[in-house]
């Protein structure tokens, strides 16, 4: 190393020891949240800001790797999973503070198929047709892929279509495989299905071959800023957060009473 | 979920040897123009073939996909003759020969440029033809550089992820590697100790392979050293 690069590194050494507590003191919100949750809850996020509160940043990806990333102990303070088993997760290990858990929406699982497809589906039998040569699904772990398989598994259809499924990464990936055009059809959330105009839906799985689609959320019991977190908790089940899920299509816990 | 260790070691194995055998002559012809031609448009190659070692291998993932989807003619085409390259075993083989092809270029092209020209010069002014001369004189001085560029291609082809999460779909048996199985073991509640024998055997596969390429540069050096011999 030259003389002047070493400079350079001291510098750059010295920036970042100056510059690291002022990212460390950002007072925005880290909100960790089922893929599903996307739109949403980035809309939700919006108006709080509007509101006056701090920012708010969100980690989407699948409930499973979120609840992962929470027990490996990453700085958030909000999580929002897909289902209750990984809610149950780590609040068994004691990650999330379980008087903040709320059940906070319900969705529905629906059958996809890319726009321009002229496949019919109105069984879970229709779904082990020759034409169906993948079926996107999301993940084993992921609730999507979970629910799916339960339902499969309990209107008797998944020994027929379980050589062709492909499993993607969380729910989103499942979706842009059919958008694309690349799976015949594909397992997702009826809200997924919406913000998606190259796919549509053609068969709704019906609610009772899978357990309830709930998305439970709670505080981090890590988190520096709890009381900020449950208030913003509390703001997605008002009337304005209730208002911009249920335009989603989901179908929103009641608001507690006062 | 459960995960058959087994296959999905068996899987990388077979993928990243088909990877490196499918991208063998291509990057053996690409290496040598690169090496000893000169031409316009040389720095755009070397860049175009380059470019997935710098790519984020999503990115390089999403081109393939563009490129071999069922909605594109090609990838209609590839499908139509049996060989679909989305979802499929030749998907995961296809990403990992592309990934693996800057390395396996690379290298090759270092191997050649290391021959010193004088001992073709010698062959040819001897009488032999070109052909002959190449394959007298000039292959035998670069074969460790370009065993150990296929090495380096094939342990690259080893750890492929990114672009076949993209195009192969995560298929137990198919496209279910080692990366990909492991990553799915991560989010699954009991994955860490399934995870585990996949990882060691990642971790020596790829520092056998990273041994076996040190060996055969080292041997290149010696080979071509030939004052101090």
């Amino acid at each position: 190393m030259n003389r002047r690069a070493l400079v350079w590194s001291v510098f750059a050494v010295l920036a970042l020891a100056i510059g690291a507590p002022a990212w460390a003191a950002d007072p925005g919100l880290t909100v960790l949240a089922a893929s599903s949750l996307t739109e949403s809850l980035q809309k939700v996020g919006e108006s709080w800001t509007a509101a006056g509160h701090s920012k708010v940043t969100f980690s989407f990806d699948a409930s499973s790797r979120l609840a992962k990333q929470v027990e490996a102990g990453a700085p958030a303070d909000l999580f929002f999973s897909a289902d209750q088993e990984w809610m149950d997760y780590v609040v068994t290990r004691g990650l999330v503070d379980p008087a903040t858990r709320v059940d906070l929406l319900g969705n529905t699982l629906v059958v996809v198929v890319p726009a321009a497809s002229t496949l019919s589906v109105t069984s879970a039998a229709d779904l082990g047709r020759a034409e169906v040569k993948h079926l996107a699904l999301a993940g084993e772990s992921v609730p999507a892929g979970k629910y799916a398989r339960a339902a499969l598994g309990a209107l008797g259809g998944w020994d027929a279509v379980k050589d062709r499924v492909v499993s993607g990464d969380n729910v989103r990936t499942t979706l842009a495989w059919v958008a694309g055009g690349e799976a015949e059809a594909g397992v997702v959330y009826a809200t997924d299905a919406r913000i998606e105009p190259r796919v549509k839906v053609v068969w709704t799985v019906p609610a009772s071959a899978h357990p309830p689609i709930v998305y439970p959320a709670a505080v981090v019991k890590s988190s520096e800023q709890a009381t900020e977190a449950a208030a913003f908790l509390a703001f997605c089940r008002s009337e304005a957060g209730r208002a911009v899920f249920t335009a989603a299509g989901f179908t929103p816990a009641p608001t507690p009473p006062k | 979920m459960t995960v058959d260790p087994t296959s999905a070691i068996g899987l990388s194995l077979t993928v990243a040897t088909a990877a490196t055998a499918l991208a063998f002559l291509p990057a053996l012809a690409v290496a040598w123009v690169l090496a000893r031609w000169r031409f316009r448009g040389k720095a755009a190659l070397t860049a175009v073939v380059t470019a997935p070692l710098v790519l984020p291998p999503v990115i390089t993932g999403l081109f393939l996909l563009r490129l071999f989807g069922r909605t594109s003619p090609l990838g209609a085409a590839l499908a139509d003759l049996g060989v679909p390259v989305v979802f499929s075993w030749f998907g995961a083989v296809l990403a990992a020969a592309v990934v693996g092809f800057p390395l396996y270029v690379l290298t090759m092209r270092s191997a050649f440029e290391a021959v010193d020209r004088r001992f073709e010069e010698v062959s040819l002014t001897l009488g032999a033809p070109p052909a002959v001369t190449w394959w007298r004189v000039t292959l035998p001085l670069s074969l460790p550089g370009i065993a150990a560029a296929t090495v380096l291609a094939f342990a690259r082809a080893l750890g492929e992820f990114g672009a076949t999460a993209v195009i192969a779909g995560n298929i137990e048996g198919r496209t279910r590697t080692i990366a990909l199985a492991v990553y799915a073991l991560l989010d699954a509640p009991d994955g860490d100790a399934q995870a585990r024998p996949l990882v060691l055997a990642s971790v020596a596969l790829s520092f056998g392979a990273l041994a076996a390429f040190e060996l055969l540069v080292r041997r290149q050096r010696t080979r071509l050293d030939l004052d101090d011999g």
